[in-house]
């Protein structure tokens, strides 16, 4: 995942909405989309936004409206590295469970303390994305040292069968 | 008895008023429209779309201090979800319609 800038919320709850929204513009200057069903947020899925918080209920406006987890394997299948940031009233341990085998990247029961949890989520993709691009940097660096060294030994090896070399080092 | 409390939502918008009226007018715009839904799910003894409702306005009024309020909702998406205590809720409806003219009366005096 590259730096999250880019962000949709996806909540049927105004005032979480906004709240949310608001959290998130304080932190830092994301490019932020709101959207009240899920099916909303799908078609602009092809921006590719970075994370996207989902509430888990999203029918409490259109009753036909598809629910979170729905939402969210619909996301994981049609932009697989959009990161899935679960929001439910609900504290059960078998719904995070459920949420989190389908590819969320974490759970945040709404509350007082939701809004410090999803800055801390927030800021521990964007710290995952900095060590995977090192990660990313460092695999590039210790392929070139290794293509460098065997390049130097066989031109080595040249020298000596060819005789430009000795391989006396000469105090022998 | 006061039954709002603005203190996570001074500190939520460092006491930023403007922002605090602004989420308090989403509330008191929102609440009425699910308690009727709350009403009606219940009237075509429709539980699962009860307990949807009470369940969306429950965070809400937690962030408004509504405790009491929070807590019945609570109990209500409880008894609609596990069908127990069924008979129970539209005495729950009524209470938080109450308790929600006064939360309403203390909000707007608070903007």
């Amino acid at each position: 995942m590259a730096k999250p800038t880019s962000i949709f919320i996806v909540d049927d709850d105004p005032v979480q909405l906004q709240m949310l929204t608001d959290h998130l513009s304080s932190m830092s200057n994301f490019s932020i989309k709101t959207f009240a069903t899920g099916e909303d947020a799908l078609k602009q899925i092809s921006d590719m936004p970075n994370i996207v918080f989902l509430d888990y209920y999203l029918n409490s406006i259109d009753k036909d409206a598809q629910d979170g987890l729905d939402i969210l394997q619909e996301i994981k299948k049609t932009s697989p590295a959009t990161e899935v940031i679960m929001l439910s009233g609900q504290d059960k341990i078998d719904v995070a469970v459920e949420v989190m085998k389908y590819g969320a990247f974490d759970y945040i029961v709404k509350g007082e303390s939701a809004f410090y949890r999803a800055e801390k989520a927030v800021y521990n993709l964007y710290r995952l994305a900095k060590l995977k691009q090192n990660a990313g940097m460092y695999k590039s660096l210790s392929i070139a040292f290794g293509v460098a060294f065997v390049v130097m030994i066989a031109i080595v090896i040249y020298l000596v069968m060819a005789g430009k070399i000795s391989n006396n080092p000469g105090w022998v | 008895m006061q039954l709002t409390d603005l203190t996570f939502l001074n500190s939520f918008a460092k006491g930023d008023k403007e922002k605090i009226a602004k989420y308090i007018k989403m509330f008191l715009d929102a609440a009425p429209g699910i308690i009727i839904n709350m009403e009606t799910h219940l009237a075509n003894n429709d539980l699962k779309q009860l307990r949807t409702a009470a369940h969306s306005l429950k965070p809400q009024a937690g962030y408004m201090g509504f405790k009491q309020g929070e807590s019945l909702l609570k109990t209500i998406e409880q008894c609609a979800d596990t069908g127990t205590d069924v008979d129970k809720i539209p005495s729950h409806i009524e209470t938080f319609k109450t308790m929600f003219e006064q939360a309403k009366t203390e909000l707007t005096t608070a903007l």
